[in-house]
């Protein structure tokens, strides 16, 4: 009985900027249910962090929600005003964010900015949200944790800041927990414990995670479904194995035969060049870029087809049935 | 390193900025005031006609006469290029100094470092006007010497604020790279340190004029400054103090004209930087409130 | 413990800034163009009142031995005499200085929670009317020349109104002018650092946590933001408070305030050096002092600071 937890429906987030409107994320839709993690992966900008913003209701001007739904536990958050949305934000969805030392506050000790989601959601006293604070710094490893407790984040190492964040965004126990790029600024070693820890919690406590990366390398640790994003759309998703052992859109051959050839030292690259997300493409925006293209590929966007079960690729090799104009 | 580019959008920037341009606009006027002002102007600014001392605006003149007889007007423009060559020519001993030592304060460090550092800290301990008073006093007064006593009250803040700079970039790539093809310190410094640390310098340069005119027209309010009779709006006010009971209107013009030079350069200061910040977005800036759907 | 050590470090770190600050003084007076004995005696003076003047000032003594005796002094507490008055220079400065300190702290506590406030609501207000308008307010401050600012106030309020005195010392009235027109101008320059400072804060990264935690926006704003804006803050208007204690020379000069700064600049008309070597010392004493606990206060905002060696504010 894996229940879903958040679903996007056809999710459209566009910047309205003086030089044009930039689709960041257009018609994107995916799900991810209790104790699962999907991961999305994509080079930078794809439109990753706008959907991360999407999600959390902190797209500013001039980004805006154009379309779409984003139903969390049933409900759909674009109908929800700003009070609630914030009363979901931090307590029913954690954030985990990338570079640990700029997304902490220089000048607040670790155990606060911890216990700070404990004192304004859940209006825990701050003697015990501080004492649940260090708690919650030893389940995430960290070595001493009444130290760290009253460290401020320029004396800690890189990795136990990131368990600091990883600890913030725990604190209210919630169910969806995103990542977003939360280990490409740590070096291997580390990268890998951090990689464990989430993955224990999501054993632990049934989350269901998001995990946005640019490595297709780590995906197989930490996640059981993966959807592959380009140019603000998803063009593939399924379970993870089956999409590393058997990419069916291009895009996500091209990438794992980059990996691949970096795993052998040769320097890997894609042919071409990212588009510009004012100005996509017409038709399929990977056209440009794809070793395959033919006619329609210029001119209609692909819809969604399911080669297999479980499986659906955004890509007219596999004939879709509705073709979007 | 291409720097065109990045002057052409910055150029983009500053246009779109209606406070930058507005001060733009008024420079402009200001410097067609020193070059063609003097030769349009009726009166001549010196002399002196004890007669109609003190007269007030509309009598004689646009702008009336001060303590000595002297036709304002007159002199309110005579003093604009005293006050605009003040500031240019104070700012550019400054920062031609500052620079200097900012650059090598930062490229090499160490000992030249902490030395050049310190003794811009004690110079730093001093407000501006003390130090320029300072040097006034040790030099004495008259144009000249506030010129070099204004343009060196500058010299510290430059050289902390390039130091600054090269200290940021020193480390970057394309500077060992340009070490290691074998440039000498000198030209890694004025050909790749020097144009990245440019902006900064230009932008503060720009306040600064503003700045030492202020400086410069404070020292001539309290008499110690450029000496009558030549025409400097700060003496202008100074001489005629004493004469607010009975003739306020000596004091209103020289001051209007000191408050909007400043205000121009400020302006135009504040959208440089605006403009040449690599981190800013192309945005154009209305007074307008941005309508919402 | 490491705020501890920090301020026994920047105590010690003193001493050496202070004896520069003594050597230039030293050196400004005697090293740079024009003979001081002949200044102060005047241009009458015949050659044997310049000698006297000259011994008197130990100024015909070999230069070292000149900074012997001027250290030795400085030891002993002796500033020697005013040249105008006769009276020691430690008491002459002992006279003004608490009016200059009076006038620094009215301004201060008139400038610093307004300028705070005003930059907040600019930052944060910054395309609404206000915001553009305290905007613009600090531009125009910035620019006004003091002096003339004062002039225009005491013909408004004293000339015409006839409310306010036009100057001198005595009552608190005296005080009410001299304090506002202070006061606008580091207002201003306050403005416009904390509306800068807060831009700039809340466009980090932290702030995206901290939003992220679902935190309502007036905590962000006010415990997250603020308290990292008001760094540089602190360093300005420590800054300009040190400044002021030299005396607001404009300011008293147009208001006729019996401060430290119109001493400075009645010493230097008058020929005076004694005087004003010894009230620039004692001046730069107190601003290095002010700068002490500048940095004191600024490495107790922020706990990163406390591990430096050099000072680097911001």
């Amino acid at each position: 009985m894996s229940e879903t937890i958040l679903q996007v429906e056809d999710l459209k987030a566009y910047y309205f900027t003086p030089n044009g409107v930039v689709k960041a994320v257009d018609g994107v839709s995916f799900s991810v249910e209790r104790g699962r993690c999907l991961a999305i992966v994509g080079e930078s900008g794809c439109g990753k962090s706008t959907l991360v913003s999407s999600i959390l209701g902190l797209l500013t001007p001039p980004g805006r929600i154009v379309d779409g739904k984003i139903i969390f536990e049933g409900q759909d958050l674009l109908t929800k005003s700003q009070v609630e949305i914030r009363q979901i934000r931090g307590r029913k969805i954690g954030m985990v964010f990338q570079d640990p030392m700029t997304f902490l506050n220089p000048l607040m000790t670790s155990g606060f900015q911890v216990a700070e989601t404990l004192i304004e959601h859940l209006n825990m006293p701050l003697a015990e949200a501080m004492g649940k604070s260090v708690g919650l710094l030893t389940d995430v490893q960290v070595p001493d944790p009444n130290r760290v407790s009253r460290s401020y984040p320029h004396e800690l190492s890189g990795g136990m800041r990131q368990r600091v964040l990883i600890a913030i965004s725990l604190s209210c126990n919630p169910t969806l927990l995103i990542a977003d790029e939360p280990t490409s600024a740590l070096d291997v070693t580390i990268q890998s414990q951090i990689l464990d820890l989430i993955t224990s919690f999501k054993e632990k406590y049934k989350m269901a995670i998001i995990f946005i990366t640019h490595e297709l390398a780590i995906v197989p640790r930490i996640a059981d479904e993966v959807a592959v994003m380009y140019a603000g759309k998803i063009v593939e998703t399924g379970p993870v194995a089956e999409v590393m052992q058997n990419p069916l859109h291009p895009y996500t051959q091209a990438l794992k035969n980059s990996y691949a050839r970096a795993r052998k030292q040769i320097l890997p690259s894609i042919k071409g060049s990212v588009p510009n997300l004012a100005n996509p493409p017409p038709g399929c925006r990977f056209h440009p870029r794809c070793p395959y293209v033919f006619k329609p590929c210029t001119t209609l966007e692909p819809g969604p087809s399911t080669p297999h079960p479980d499986r659906t690729v955004y890509c007219h090799l596999y004939g879709s049935e509705d073709v979007k104009l | 390193m291409v720097h065109e580019t990045k002057y052409a959008e910055a150029w983009l920037r500053f246009r779109s900025d209606l406070g930058a341009v507005a001060g733009l606009v008024i420079l402009t006027a200001l410097v067609v005031m020193s070059v063609l002002g003097p030769i349009i102007v009726p009166e001549d600014p010196v002399k002196t006609n004890l007669n109609r001392a003190l007269e007030p605006p509309g009598i004689s003149g646009l702008l009336g006469r001060d303590e000595l007889g002297r036709d304002i007007l007159s002199r309110i423009v005579h003093g604009a290029p005293v006050s605009l060559g003040i500031g240019i020519f104070s700012v550019m001993i400054g920062a031609s100094v500052g620079v200097v030592l900012g650059l090598i304060s930062g490229y090499f460090g160490d000992k030249t470092d902490t030395v050049i550092q310190r003794v811009a800290d004690v110079l730093l301990s001093f407000p501006s006007i003390l130090l320029a008073l300072s040097l006034v006093a040790a030099l004495g007064v008259g144009l000249v010497n506030v010129v070099i006593a204004v343009g060196v009250s500058t010299i510290p803040v430059y050289i902390k604020l390039v130091r600054g700079q090269v200290l940021a970039i020193k480390n970057e790539d394309f500077v060992k790279a340009a070490r290691l093809l074998g440039l000498n310190s000198a030209q890694v410094m004025l050909k790749h340190i020097m144009p990245n640390v440019l902006p900064v310098i230009v932008v503060q340069s720009t306040y600064y004029i503003g700045f030492t005119i202020l400086v410069a027209s404070g020292l001539g309010f309290l008499g110690l400054g450029v000496q009558p009779p030549t025409p400097e709006w700060g003496a202008m006010l100074g001489g005629g103090r004493t004469y607010i009971f009975s003739a306020p209107h000596i004091l209103i013009f020289p001051g209007i004209m000191i408050f909007v030079t400043i205000l121009a350069f400020n302006m135009v200061g504040d959208g440089l930087r605006a403009a040449l910040d690599p981190k800013a977005p192309i945005v154009v800036k209305s007074l307008r409130r941005k309508r919402h759907e | 413990m490491a705020l501890i050590k920090y301020v026994l470090r920047r105590l010690v770190q003193a001493v050496p800034t202070l004896v520069g600050v003594a050597l230039i003084i030293f050196f400004m007076l005697r090293v740079l163009p024009g003979d001081p004995a002949v200044i102060i005696a005047g241009p009458e003076a015949s050659k044997e009142q310049v000698e006297e003047i000259r011994r008197q000032l130990g100024l015909d003594k070999p230069l070292h031995e000149q900074l012997f005796l001027f250290f030795g002094d400085l030891f002993r507490g002796d500033l020697g005499k005013s040249a105008r008055t006769g009276r020691p220079v430690t008491v002459e400065v002992m006279e003004k200085l608490p009016n200059t300190i009076l006038l620094t702290v009215m301004a201060h506590i008139i400038a610093v929670p307004t300028g705070i406030v005003a930059g907040v609501v600019a930052a944060i207000k910054r395309n609404s009317s206000i915001g553009l308008g305290i905007t613009f307010a600090s531009l125009f401050g910035i620019s006004m020349p003091v002096y003339w600012l004062g002039l225009m106030l005491i013909l408004v309020f004293s000339v015409t109104l006839k409310l306010l005195p036009a100057g001198g010392i005595g009552s608190p009235s005296h005080l009410i002018l001299p304090s506002i027109v202070l006061a606008l101008f580091l207002m201003a320059n306050i403005v416009r650092i904390t509306k800068a400072s807060m831009l700039e804060v809340l466009g980090q990264n932290f702030i995206r946590t901290a939003r992220a935690k679902g935190l309502r926006e007036k905590v962000v704003l006010y415990r997250h933001a603020l308290k990292n804006s008001l760094i540089p803050v602190i360093t300005i208007s420590g800054i300009q408070f040190g400044s002021l204690l030299g005396g607001a020379v404009l300011t008293e000069t147009v208001f006729a305030y019996p401060g430290m700064g119109r001493l400075i600049v009645d010493g230097i008309l008058a020929r005076d050096y004694p005087l004003v070597q010894g009230a620039i010392l004692i001046f730069a004493t107190l601003f290095v002092a002010v700068n002490v606990v500048i940095d004191i206060l600024y490495a107790y905002v922020d706990p990163r600071v406390r591990e430096s060696l050099w000072i680097a504010r911001p």
